[in-house]
């Protein structure tokens, strides 16, 4: 006879694999998601508003930075969830990667059209200028579009989910191309946008004291992403497994 | 307090700033809310209907 070996992690990938499973382990999570999200995004907008200084050369526009930089970096950052849930959804046909890579669209969408709202107005003031067609801006302007084409490459194909979300998958990893020339659009190419700031491997170049409001903010909008994407992914299990049993025994238990 | 909301004379600037990123994620959060109701009635009236011809 074989030796089952069991290894946690295994355990929990195949546990997170199945649509009950994964349904019923997020469940848990919601709440404390969207209670911390609360908690960091009061302390961050107090730190950032308030306890911040004026930057020297920007004045009170720097304030902008705690609303703009969260989202940009959530914008790449759940586009790099899709890309690999992509890739799982295409080699492995996951479904549950599949429910986090379209979970994940409306929530990146929403983020990226804040990174290009916000940096419009931070750019009107300091740099005199609504938009400019320069690398940084156009890129994550593309990026918005792929989120869009996503969505709408799931909608073309709604009568058959699981065709549609490949489908969709397939968009995603195309679009993988896609971040790092937004990340390293700013040095590749001469840019009216800044360089890189905030840096984890590196030294950041910025004072503890703006940098600490930007990082509740950061953390902020990561907690927020995994409640959205969850609650979603969630919804679509749920739409996706309608003639399933488990869901029959949920809806009918009506837990949430 | 008035010096607060100036923000520098860059009221303008910040405040919608601000105002896009929370409508943003009010948007959303709501919208998610409304369409968890949906979903789950959906799927209750689906439930219902399968019930009702099974007893047929």
């Amino acid at each position: 006879m074989k030796k089952q070996r069991t290894n946690a992690i295994v355990t929990l990938y195949h546990k997170l694999g199945s649509p009950p499973s994964f349904y019923r382990i997020s469940g848990y999570f919601l709440k404390w998601l969207l209670l911390i999200t609360i908690i960091l995004t009061g302390i961050g907008l107090y730190d950032g508003l308030f306890l911040a200084p004026v930057d020297y050369q920007q004045g009170d526009t720097v304030r902008i930075m705690y609303v703009h930089v969260p989202a940009a970096w959530m914008s790449m950052f759940i586009y790099a969830i899709m890309g690999i849930c992509g890739l799982i959804a295409i080699i492995w046909r996951m479904k549950v990667a599949e429910a986090v890579l379209l979970a994940s669209a409306p929530i990146g969408a929403w983020f990226t059209f804040i990174a290009l709202a916000t940096g419009s107005l931070w750019g009107k003031p300091m740099w005199g200028t609504w938009w400019e067609w320069d690398a940084r801006m156009t890129s994550e302007l593309i990026l918005l579009f792929l989120y869009i084409g996503i969505m709408a490459t799931y909608t073309a194909f709604s009568e058959d989910s699981r065709k549609a979300a490949r489908m969709a998958a397939l968009v995603a990893v195309v679009g993988l191309v896609n971040l790092p020339i937004i990340h390293f659009s700013v040095k590749w190419w001469s840019s009216i946008h800044q360089g890189t700031t905030v840096s984890i491997m590196g030294e950041s170049k910025i004072t503890w004291d703006l940098l600490r409001p930007l990082l509740y903010m950061a953390f902020a909008t990561k907690f927020y992403y995994g409640y959205s994407m969850l609650k979603r992914a969630r919804l679509y299990l749920l739409e996706t497994e309608s003639q399933k049993k488990w869901v029959q025994t949920v809806i009918s238990e009506n837990k949430s | 307090m008035s010096e607060f909301f100036n923000m520098g004379g860059y009221a303008f600037y910040v405040w919608s700033s601000f105002g896009v990123f929370f409508v943003a994620m009010f948007i959303d959060f709501f919208g998610l809310r409304s369409k968890e109701k949906t979903v789950k009635r959906q799927i209750k009236s689906l439930l219902k209907r399968k019930k009702n011809s099974q007893e047929l």
